[in-house]
């Protein structure tokens, strides 16, 4: 009996030494497949992958000063005229357009009476305004896939919101954009 | 043996199975958990960058009224009022500034060769959700006699 506890003791020692290295080779490849899907996870939850162009800046189209009739508007004050149709769409596009530059390339106005208004197609988009200057003169159209374009940028968290209340004392929503382009 | 081996099959499967269901609960708290501090730091950078906004705002329209005020000639003070009388006040968050411009609550004083408008203890407020945040500061500027702003002070 005496013996054959020995053996027995000394088969368990490289027999314990298998074990491990089999136990260690499956956490190692249990680790590897968690590490795997991790990194997996991450790249497909990440949202969108656009990149503002290089050098630039992101600021407040609203606060930006244009002029109208000989005086000096903020644009924010600009677009609530419009609201109230003291002034044209055409004036207030010119002046947006004057606004553009190669560092800020992208500027982009959107009203609604739902919050997020950028985006919206059709009728919905008919006081929005998305202008791009591409690098020899500022191109306003606000037709085909323009507003949908406009829409992507909420998509990086590049929009801002801001609201006012029209005359008839309605909530209506501002989004707005003022920087470089996406690529 | 065999039998020896055969017992400490289990406990390795039941290993393997038990790191797996760690494995995959980490996994999932990982997805779920993932993005929370960058949504709350989304959050804080928008409220302040709206705060900016609101401050810029103010400031920009201090001295585009300042301006005009200076222009029409006169008492500067009351054309400030009356100028900002003819403005619909649309967003709470602007604040008392043009409350304080309504109320005769300034000074907007001719200096000798210039104006200086001060405007005191003014707010502006953002919020969102439970989140608010509220900035105080004076609006001083000074003007030269034709209206231009020669100092903004921040």
């Amino acid at each position: 009996m005496n013996m054959f506890e020995m053996k027995n003791r000394k088969g368990a020692v490289p027999g314990k030494f298998i074990t491990a290295i089999i136990v260690a080779v499956w956490v190692f490849i249990i680790i590897g497949v968690f590490l795997a899907l991790s990194v997996a996870a991450k790249v497909l939850l990440k949202p969108g992958s656009g990149e503002v162009s290089e050098g630039s800046v992101i600021e407040s189209i609203l606060t930006e000063k244009i002029n109208l009739n000989g005086k000096e508007v903020l644009v924010f004050d600009a677009y609530l005229m419009y609201e109230d149709k003291v002034i044209e769409r055409e004036k207030f596009e010119k002046e947006l357009e004057k606004l553009l530059n190669s560092d800020k390339n992208c500027l982009g106005l959107a009203k609604g009476e739902d919050k997020d208004p950028a985006g919206n197609t059709g009728g919905e988009a008919s006081d929005d305004f998305f202008i791009i200057f591409d690098g020899e003169k500022a191109n306003s159209l606000q037709k085909g896939s323009r507003p949908l374009r406009f829409g992507k940028y909420r998509k990086q968290g590049l929009l801002h919101e801001t609201y006012f209340q029209n005359k008839e004392g309605k909530m209506v929503y501002v989004e707005y954009y003022y920087g470089g382009c996406l690529k | 043996m065999r039998i020896n081996s055969k017992r400490g099959d289990v406990p390795l499967a039941l290993l393997v199975i038990i790191a797996l269901v760690f494995a995959v609960a980490a996994l999932f708290a990982f997805a779920s958990y993932g993005g929370k501090f960058q949504t709350n730091s989304e959050d804080f950078s928008k409220l302040t960058f709206d705060l900016r906004m609101y401050e810029d705002y103010i400031f920009k329209s201090a001295e585009i009224i300042g301006r005009e005020a200076i222009v029409q000639g006169g008492d500067v003070e009351k054309n400030m009022q009356k100028i900002e009388a003819e403005r619909m006040l649309r967003i709470k968050e602007f604040g008392n500034f043009f409350g304080k411009i309504r109320t005769g609550e300034f000074e907007f004083n001719d200096n000798g060769d210039g104006y200086m408008l001060n405007v005191n203890d003014v707010f502006v407020i953002v919020q969102n959700g439970d989140n608010s945040i509220k900035r105080n500061f004076d609006v001083k500027i000074e003007f030269d006699k034709d209206g231009k702003a020669r100092n903004i002070y921040k």
